[in-house]
């Protein structure tokens, strides 16, 4: 059955029963929302690495860039390193996510501007959060149904049978807790298929041999030019803070350093994990030279793997393609979960009930979360076009949050200007037919003015308002007593 | 009772005065957050960590870097 020998198979099914027992064992610890949304913040340095790993790596970055290293190079790393020079930025701005004591991104949104922006933020982060996860098993049961023969249909109804499974139960704390398993699985993914490909293609001086020296050129002349790299490395930058389950990534920690530590290094192991990414694909260069066309050249990663590995580190492999969407989607679903419950069911549907209720609702929404992503993943063909076009506008929120982080003055009129003028101006810009960095330069142009300008035009937000955000930012984890004197109370109290 | 008084600092012409940290003076000041009174403000003490992290952050960067091009050396 399924081309799997029956070592391959009982490798997936320890894993795959190993990983959903230990989220339900962990479900008994979560008692209360703010355990399930937010681990109560108490994950140390480690924890917090593993998370930031394995939330932001997926097994679709690495077909990616190992199929665009099979066709331009060593190049084609640039598809994930071009996010390399924001990773410093993670250092600075880790701890003002933990300053925050936020839950979620809307709660930014909320106090910092006005209600009104926090339920459009919530709104537009549900939505990115359920056409990430389809993406993410759709590209998975692509590459799992290649190695195998198996139905991806199937395939994609069991793998988000396992993390609405282990999400549902055990929230963040079954989430981060098997991160470290998850984290070794994507080193696996990462850096197995190398010494075989090399044993293959005789060693490093036999791929040298095989493949034109341009091929180990770092700098991109085809497909990657510097202009629209540059611009979505700034661009990258500007929506890092507006993505929504950031504000568990790099704010569950239980001090500002471990959450330092924790999405800056993550993210590090996760650029060194590229590398293997590309070699992949150099290797696969030199073993198939001519035989992927450019629009299937990602099926190079499944096609060493079926030629490449023994019996047995197939099913590795296909547990560790596995066991990064359940890291991924379980993340996205207790953090849309978090949204939905405190920022729209709280405050507009049920205010007064109390916290066992609102962890019930929790869960349930995790799972309805999960069922609009499963219909994305079973229903959209055209997924991944329409997730590169959200991922950018993603941008397009953060302006707003970093203008509103720096700049006192700035207000909601002023936000809400920025994200519609500068999304406008992106279509306005590809309707015209303007290049990737031409789009993006203006529209970032664009947000930036006009948050500036309507928040100079415009009254400024209370000050009181102002005074309770800028007093979290001047608090920092360990001085609570100064909040308490202050008299302030923090979001989702 | 006496009520214990609170140090307070004032961030710009707009906020009402906030509570002074003692561990932001001694280093957890956040670079980001004082962006725009960071000419008034700067000191190595008060930004230490932003700043020391901030650098060995780049120094990650340059290694990275380097070792992408070792390895497409090796065996050259």
């Amino acid at each position: 059955m399924s081309g799997l020998s029956k070592l391959d198979l009982i490798v997936i099914v320890a894993y795959l029963a190993g990983i959903t027992i230990f989220g339900l064992y962990v479900s008994r610890r979560v008692k209360d929302t703010e355990g399930y949304f937010m681990g109560n913040r108490r994950f140390g340095k480690a924890l917090m690495i593993a998370q930031a790993l394995t939330t932001g790596t997926r097994a679709d970055y690495a077909i990616g860039v190992a199929g665009a290293s099979y066709e331009i190079g060593m190049a084609g790393i640039w598809y994930q390193w071009m996010y390399i020079f924001s990773t410093p930025f993670f250092w600075l701005l880790s701890p003002i996510f933990r300053r925050t004591r936020y839950t979620t991104t809307a709660d930014f949104f909320e106090e910092r501007f006005s209600k009104p922006l926090g339920v459009g933020y919530s709104f537009f982060a549900l939505y990115l959060f359920m056409l990430w996860q389809g993406t993410i098993i759709k590209g998975a049961a692509l590459t799992v149904a290649g190695i195998t023969g198996l139905s991806e249909t199937w395939i994609i109804w069991g793998v988000t049978a396992l993390f609405v499974l282990f999400g549902v139960a055990g929230g963040l704390v079954a989430t981060v807790n098997t991160d470290f398993i998850q984290g070794i699985f994507i080193l696996v993914l990462s850096f197995m298929l190398i010494p075989f490909g090399l044993s293959a293609v005789g060693g490093f001086s036999g791929l040298h041999a095989k493949l034109d020296p341009q091929m180990f050129s770092l700098l991109a002349e085809k497909e990657l030019s510097l202009f629209p790299v540059t611009m979505l490395v700034i661009s990258g930058l500007v929506g890092i803070v507006a993505q929504p389950h950031h504000m568990a990534v790099a704010g569950s920690g239980k001090t500002e350093m471990n959450c330092r530590v924790g999405w800056c290094y993550g993210n590090f192991i996760k650029r060194l994990c590229t590398i293997g990414w590309a070699l992949t694909g150099l290797i696969a260069a030199a073993m198939f030279a001519g035989a992927y066309a450019h629009d299937k050249r990602e099926l190079v990663f499944g096609a060493m793997i079926k030629q490449l590995l023994p019996s047995g580190l197939i099913g590795l492999m296909i547990a560790a393609i596995i066991g990064t969407v359940i890291a991924s989607c379980a993340a996205f679903m207790v953090s849309g979960s978090a949204l939905f419950t405190r920022n729209l069911y709280k405050k507009f549907l049920k205010p007064e009930a109390d916290d066992a209720h609102y962890l019930l609702v929790g869960r349930f929404v995790s799972a309805a979360l999960t069922v609009g992503s499963l219909l994305f993943a079973l229903y959209m063909p055209s997924v991944v076009k329409a997730t590169v076009h959200f991922v950018t506008i993603v941008a397009f929120v953060g302006i707003p949050m970093w203008v509103g982080i720096i700049w006192p003055r700035a207000n909601a009129k002023g936000a809400w200007a920025s994200i519609i003028g500068s999304s406008a101006m992106f279509f306005a810009a590809q309707k015209i037919g303007w290049g990737q960095g031409g789009q993006l330069l203006s529209a970032l142009l664009v947000g930036f003015a006009l948050a500036i300008i309507v928040s100079l035009l415009t009254q400024p937000e209370p000050a009181d308002r102002l005074q309770r955000f800028y007093t979290l930012m001047h608090t920092p984890v360990g001085e609570e007593e100064n909040l308490e004197r202050a008299g302030l109370k923090v979001a989702g109290d | 009772m006496i009520e214990e008084k609170i140090e307070t600092q004032k961030i710009s012409n707009l906020v009402p005065p906030i509570p002074r940290s003692k561990l932001e003076e001694d280093g957890h000041s956040l670079l980001i957050v004082d962006l725009l009174r960071l000419h008034q403000r700067f000191s190595y003490k008060r930004y230490r960590l932003d700043v020391i992290g901030f650098l060995l952050a780049w120094l990650w960067v340059v290694l990275l870097l380097a070792l992408g091009y070792w390895v497409t050396r090796i065996g050259a």
